[in-house]
């Protein structure tokens, strides 16, 4: 069954992968509308995989993932999706010798925009985030904040459909954080943002749905208020409702 | 492409190594200028021998690059792109290549400047010179693909070493045993000499070859049936130029070589290659020859040694731009009747005679007789010509004897000087 419909942009189908003996996804199946999509779960939970598989970085072993409309299930189909993707992986690979804006120019080339088109992609994506008067900054000498935001530019430099960020907000203090989420609300105005996490703050404040994970599975799929709803009394374990939600969720205790 | 090509250069660590290895690059060629005469045929030999340093330099940096470019962020992003791997990965490399590639440049351009202006015949090897640059790329992407398949950070420096082993080896195959299957290096060292198109060719497809192989084994198992194409295709055209290059083997006299002559009492001829600089040498041979052709004991022409004369015709002299050099090779080759000739060392008496008569006739023509020898600092100094006092003395009473009867001497025993036959109880 086709589980597409006009708002999904991408859509996951029964995914299953292996390392070797270990399972990692066990038939997950999602399906990823306009706005912002929190993806939360215990470390090991899938996450990274699934977002590596979302921006084709790794082959669909079992099951379809569609994106913008093309099936990457089949890896000849992978580089016509790939213009519709952008990706933040969660170890941001950058050059320390170029500028922030030499390095997001050179990622749209390398996404398949004309030189040209790349140097003015480039300089949009860094006013997007905030990041144009740094853009002669090395990147090298850029702090970590400063650096996951030229990480964020690179992956919306060709305007994509679908937008992956895998734990985008790991290592940043308070205020950086804050800045990513209100950064992270305005990307999913125009695009599907898929937010890989371990926060549940980032979950409550930034994103309009969550996806829980845990050993590879799917525990939940719904709206941040439903995933307060799910953890019930201040009596039950957690510091806060969304966290509460959260441990509910991965260990099925929810109401 | 090129706009990206030149951002990777830029921000390439290898450009703060440039200056070091483009000022290697020009010390090399210019202790390699093999004759010390503004000769075209040198450059493309020098050029092409200067791989053999320039090339495990880029192999090096490219293989430093490449495991860079493996760490897994890097490849976490590069994977998920749209432009072809191949094409990614020859960007990635060639910021690196491209500054030993430079220098290189700089090296010809150092030629060029050397060269060109004294340069009195022929051209650049042209193509020589695009073989030897394809060279350096080679080399850089042998290493990046070693190092791609391999990442570590030695690997790239290890390939570096493997390829400078490996190539002064084949030189050194070249050299003493004509390993006719190797890209000769030491090529076409003199004007005498002419090249087959052949070689060229081949030496253009085995260096091609090895750059696309080089870059699509880097790209396999991204677009893997691309990659391994361009790898086969790689691979063909190292193993068609391998076959090929024994056919257009080169180092083959040249027929009938072009000769400029300056007449006189004695007529000089050399290749018009030499004109620039030749002055200076066509005066010491004339001073040094000068009482062998009073006595008329030999002809009355000399030409460069290269040339293949019936013997008897001339004397055969080499083109050395120290006058020195020039004189005491013209007189050994008088004596010896025929260039590199080394007569009489078995016969020591009578190898003091024959040395006695070659220091003076150096030493009258006004030049300094003794062998040119360097030390190990490289510094250069002429060994005593005379092997001890007797020997010293045995000079000076034939430097005493009256011009006129020392002519007549020569005239009578000269033929048993090229022999070995004459004694020093003979000497006057």
């Amino acid at each position: 069954m086709d589980r597409t419909s006009l708002s999904t942009i991408a859509s996951v189908d029964g995914l299953f992968c292996r390392y070797g003996s270990l399972t990692v996804l066990q038939g997950l199946s999602l399906d990823i509308g306009p706005g912002v999509l929190g993806v939360l779960g215990p470390n090991g939970a899938g996450k990274t995989t699934l977002m590596r598989t979302l921006a084709t970085v790794l082959p669909v072993q079992v099951g379809r993932v569609v994106v913008a409309g093309v099936d990457v299930s089949e890896r000849r189909n992978v580089v016509q999706a790939r213009r519709s993707i952008g990706y933040l992986p969660q170890v941001f690979g950058y050059h320390g010798g170029f500028t922030a804006r030499e390095f997001v120019e050179y990622v749209a080339w390398m996404k398949g925009l004309s030189a040209p088109h790349a140097r003015v992609e480039a300089e949009w994506a860094l006013s997007e985030v905030g990041m144009d008067e740094h853009g002669s900054t090395r990147m090298r000498s850029l702090s970590g904040g400063m650096r996951r935001r030229v990480g964020i530019a690179q992956a919306l430099v060709n305007r994509p459909q679908l937008l992956l960020l895998d734990e985008p907000t790991a290592g940043l203090d308070p205020e950086q954080r804050i800045t990513f989420r209100r950064l992270m609300r305005s990307l999913g105005e125009s695009s599907a943002v898929v937010v890989s996490t371990h926060l549940v703050e980032d979950v409550a404040t930034a994103c309009t749905r969550v996806a829980v994970m845990s050993a590879g599975e799917l525990r939940f799929d719904g709206s941040p208020d439903e995933l307060v709803r799910l953890g019930g009394s201040v009596d039950a374990e957690g510091n806060s409702p969304i966290e509460r939600g959260y441990l509910a969720a991965i260990h099925g205790t929810g109401r | 492409m090129i706009r990206m090509f030149l951002l990777r250069m830029r921000r390439s660590p290898a450009k703060w190594a440039f200056p070091l290895v483009a000022g290697f690059e020009i010390w090399i060629l210019q202790e390699l200028r093999f004759t010390g005469f503004p000769i075209w045929s040198e450059v493309g030999a020098a050029l092409m021998y200067s791989v053999l340093v320039l090339g495990p330099v880029a192999a090096g940096l490219a293989g430093l690059r490449a495991w860079v470019e493996r760490r897994p962020a890097l490849v976490d992003l590069d994977t998920g792109m749209v432009r072809e791997a191949a094409v990614r990965r020859w960007l990635a490399t060639a910021g690196e290549i491209g500054w030993v590639a430079l220098a290189f440049l700089t090296g010809v351009l150092f030629l060029m400047a050397a060269v060109g202006p004294g340069a009195t015949w022929g051209e650049p090897d042209w193509m020589l010179v695009a073989a030897a640059f394809l060279a350096v790329w080679a080399c850089g992407f042998i290493g990046w693909s070693v190092s791609w398949l391999l990442p570590s950070r030695v690997t790239g420096p290890l390939v570096g070493l493997a390829l400078y082993m490996a190539m002064g080896l084949s030189v050194s195959l070249d050299l003493t045993v004509g390993a006719s299957w190797i890209p000769s290096s030491l090529e076409r060292l003199t004007p005498f000499e002419v090249s087959r198109p052949g070689l060229r060719v081949a030496q253009v497809a085995i260096f091609g070859g090895f750059i696309l192989a080089g870059v699509a084994a880097s790209a396999i198992g991204v677009r893997s049936r691309r990659a391994i194409l361009g790898l086969v295709v790689g691979l063909t055209l190292v193993v068609a130029g391998l076959v090929v290059a024994p056919v257009g083997r080169p180092a083959v006299a040249a027929i009938d070589p072009p000769q400029v002559c300056d007449p006189g009492v004695v007529t000089v001829c050399y290749h018009p290659a030499y004109s620039t600089g030749a002055q200076p040498v066509i005066v010491a041979v004339r001073r040094t020859m000068a009482p062998l052709l009073t006595a008329g004991v030999v002809p009355s022409r000399l030409a460069q040694y290269e040339y293949e004369e019936p013997a008897g015709v001339s004397v055969p002299f080499l083109m050395d731009p120290d006058p020195n050099e020039a004189s005491r090779a013209v007189a050994r080759a008088a004596l010896a009747g025929a260039v590199g000739a080394g007569v009489c060392e078995d016969f020591e008496d009578r190898y003091r005679v024959w040395t006695v008569v070659e220091a003076w006739l150096i030493s009258q023509a006004g030049y300094e007789a003794g062998q040119l020898v360097f030390d190990q600092t490289g510094q250069s100094h002429r060994l005593d010509p005379f092997f001890d006092p007797d020997h010293q003395a045995m000079y000076q009473r034939f430097v005493a004897v009256p011009d006129d009867d020392r002519i007549v001497w020569l005239a009578g025993h000269f033929d048993r000087l090229r022999s070995c036959d004459v004694g020093t109880e003979e000497l006057p």
